[in-house]
Parts: C-alpha cells; sequence; structure tokens
C-alpha cells in the first residue's frame, strides 16, 4: 500500500494483520484494513485498505477500495476502487471511480456502474 | 417554614490487602478526612489473606441501594465488580496506584482526589464479558501459538509467529498492564457497545537494556468468539483479568447482565 494510502488510513478499525490469516465470510460495518491472508469473502459497509502484504483469494466487496495487494477474485466497490503500483488484481472489478497506477496488474473485465441521482427508497 | 431535602446514600468502602503496609497510613487518612467532609464517610471493611472480595461484595446488603467502593487496585475491583453482576448496587472505585488503566478508563483521578467523583455519583451502566460460565470485567490473555478463534460463527481467524491474544471487554487496547501518560492516544475498548475487541500481536519484552516494544497486529469485533486448540489434548490456559486460569476451549461472549459503575466526567468510556 502506498504511503499515500497508509495517511488515509487513520480512521482504520478491524486490522487483518499480517500475522494471521481469516477463513470464511467476514463482514464488517467500518473501515478494515488487510495486511495479512483472507480467505472466503469479504465485505464491508465502509472503506476497504489492501496492502502490499496483503493476499486475498475472495470475493470483495466495499464502499471504497483502496488496493495496494494482491486480489485473488471479485471486487466490487460502491464508489470508487484504487489500484497503486503494487496491486495485482484476478478478478472483475465493478465501480463508479477506477484508478490505476503505473505498475498495477489487472487481469480482469471492469465495469462501470453509473452514480444513481435521485433515487428514492 | 424551609425544607431541606438530605439523601443519605449508604457507602461500603472495601480497602485493599496491600494498603495495611504502613506506607499508605498518609494516603488513607486523607482519603477519610475527605470522605468524611463530603458527608459521605460509611463503614469500611479492610480485606486480608482470609478476607476474599467475592464473598464480603454478595454479602453485603443490598436494602436502601448502597454503594461499594474499593479503595486499592484496579484486580481488586475487577473481582469486585463481577460479583455485583445482576444487582442494582453500584460500585465505585479509588485508586490508590498512578497506573491505574481502571481509573483512566473511568476518569477517576487518585488517592484523595477520587473522593469528589464518588461523592457526584455519577453512574454509567456497563457490560461484563462471559467465558464458559463466568464472567469477566476486563481482558483474557491466550498464547496465540496454537489456537483456532471462531468469530460470530462466521470466520476462522489462524495466527502466525505472533504470541499474544487479548480479547477485551474494557480496557486498552494493548497488552501491558499500566497505563502510562506518553500512551495517551491509545484506543480503548468500550463496554457499552456489543463488540468485544480481539488484539492479536507481541507484548513488549525486555533483555538487559534493551526493550523490545509491543507489536499489535491485528484487531477484530466480535459478539461471540470460541476458541480452540489446533491440538488435541494440548491444555492452554487463559488468564481472566490478570488473574485466574481456565483451559480450552472456550465460549465467549456479552454477559446479558449488566453493572452499574461511578464514573468520574472525564471518562474515556
Amino acid at each position: 500500500m502506498s504511503k499515500k494510502n497508509e495517511e488515509v488510513n487513520s480512521e482504520a478499525e478491524t486490522i487483518i494483520g499480517a500475522g494471521v490469516e481469516v477463513e470464511g465470510t467476514f463482514v464488517s460495518s467500518g473501515n478494515v484494513t488487510v495486511k495479512g491472508r483472507v480467505l472466503g469473502s469479504l465485505e464491508t459497509k465502509n472503506d476497504l485498505y489492501v496492502a502490499e502484504t496483503a493476499s486475498i483469494e475472495a470475493e470483495v466487496k466495499a464502499k471504497n477500495a483502496f488496493i495496494g495487494g494482491e486480489v485473488k477474485g471479485d471486487v466490487v466497490a460502491e464508489e470508487k476502487v484504487k489500484l497503486s503500483n503494487s496491486a495485482k488484481v484476478f478478478g472483475d472489478i465493478t465501480c463508479q471511480t477506477l484508478s490505476i497506477e503505473e505498475g498495477a496488474i489487472l487481469n480482469g473485465k471492469c465495469q462501470m456502474s453509473k452514480r444513481e441521482e435521485g433515487k428514492e427508497e | 417554614m424551609r425544607f431541606r431535602l438530605i439523601i443519605n446514600f449508604m457507602f461500603f468502602y472495601i480497602y485493599d490487602s496491600f494498603l495495611a503496609d504502613k506506607k499508605y497510613e498518609k494516603i488513607l487518612g486523607k482519603i477519610e478526612i475527605r470522605l468524611t467532609n463530603l458527608g459521605i464517610a460509611g463503614r469500611n471493611i479492610r480485606l486480608s489473606i482470609l478476607k476474599n472480595v467475592e464473598e464480603i461484595v454478595k454479602d453485603l446488603p443490598e436494602k436502601d441501594s448502597p454503594t461499594i467502593v474499593i479503595i486499592g487496585e484496579d484486580k481488586t475491583f475487577f473481582k469486585a465488580a463481577k460479583a455485583l453482576v445482576g444487582k442494582r448496587t453500584p460500585i465505585g472505585f479509588i485508586p490508590i496506584r498512578g497506573n491505574s488503566i481502571v481509573a483512566k478508563l473511568l476518569g477517576l483521578p487518585i488517592n484523595e482526589f477520587a473522593c469528589d467523583v464518588v461523592s457526584a455519583r455519577l453512574i454509567e451502566t456497563i457490560n461484563l464479558g462471559k467465558v464458559n460460565k463466568e464472567t469477566f470485567f476486563s481482558f483474557l490473555e491466550i498464547p496465540a501459538k496454537d489456537v483456532i478463534i471462531t468469530c460470530d460463527h462466521q470466520y476462522l481467524i489462524r495466527t502466525n509467529k505472533l504470541k499474544k491474544v487479548r480479547i477485551f471487554n474494557l480496557g486498552l487496547l494493548q497488552f501491558g498492564d499500566s497505563f502510562r501518560e506518553t500512551e495517551e492516544k491509545k484506543m480503548i475498548a468500550n463496554p457499552k457497545d456489543k463488540y468485544l475487541e480481539i488484539l492479536i500481536g507481541n507484548p513488549s519484552e525486555r533483555f538487559l537494556f534493551w526493550r523490545k516494544k509491543e507489536k499489535l497486529d491485528s484487531l477484530f469485533f466480535a459478539e461471540k468468539i470460541d476458541i480452540i486448540s489446533k491440538k488435541r489434548n494440548k491444555k492452554i490456559p487463559i488468564i481472566v483479568d490478570g488473574e485466574k486460569i481456565i483451559e480450552l476451549p472456550v465460549s465467549i461472549g456479552l454477559s446479558r447482565e449488566l453493572i452499574r459503575v461511578v464514573v468520574g466526567r472525564n471518562r474515556l468510556i
């Protein structure tokens, strides 16, 4: 993960550190930082930060996803996906805004969903 | 004719056993004077090897909703608080040692200065944790090696090269057992939310003149936690509130019953 991402990361709640492996269905409502290994599925209603040391083999859902590590699986973000130069994504990305730094690897399709304006519940 | 309403609360003061040492005489004298000046002096009970705090607290009368105040250190406060589960009796704390984490979290000054907080009787209702059938106030500590942690029946956590797991109900998210002013910015485990915090990492270590800083690796939030040993028949000890030891497997959650705690205005919870 780039230094810039780490600065943004000050509000992080759940931290999946480099010394742990998580397997199963992980669901959170706060920010999530991944530095270790995740297998299964990973979902948060807030922001997801994937550090350079992270390895994720899971379907990923988040509000915004800032990816600097390896993700094998589809990434669905409500708003933004940002791939830094160390990111490796092997799967499809669905989001409203996509930003890819030079050096990032993306093997998959991208689908840009439209912003729903004036949406009524 | 003017009426003045005077409400007399009953107060029980339980003195920690270490306070029998002569060096605390002066501090205790100041505390007693302050309590008398505030009009909240009550019955004093002194702990000793033969007098167990849990039994004393359980035997105290609940009539007229008395306030039980522990004078001493965090561990004694934890034990007394656990003995009050399910009762309406509030518990207060007059910390004697300056590095008390409970004092910091509950917004209590130390020594005689805490008497004013007891007198103000500002009460917060908080959760206790539950491990198997026992309750815990602050945290559980488990060696991280050879355990598998299951959270909310949804996902497993396996650790690699990390030494300790702490599961918090209330406390500073750290491996040390004392509060240092330099660590003001530490995060806290709040006993008023519905989650327990799981902290995994390495505590600080000392080798002669060199001190290795603690490493906080991971932090999770869960309502229900199950911990088993990776190896069959291997006994792994769990330290409850820094003292009592039970063994795996364990099922951890929040107790349905709450306790009432006297807090200061500067509390962090």
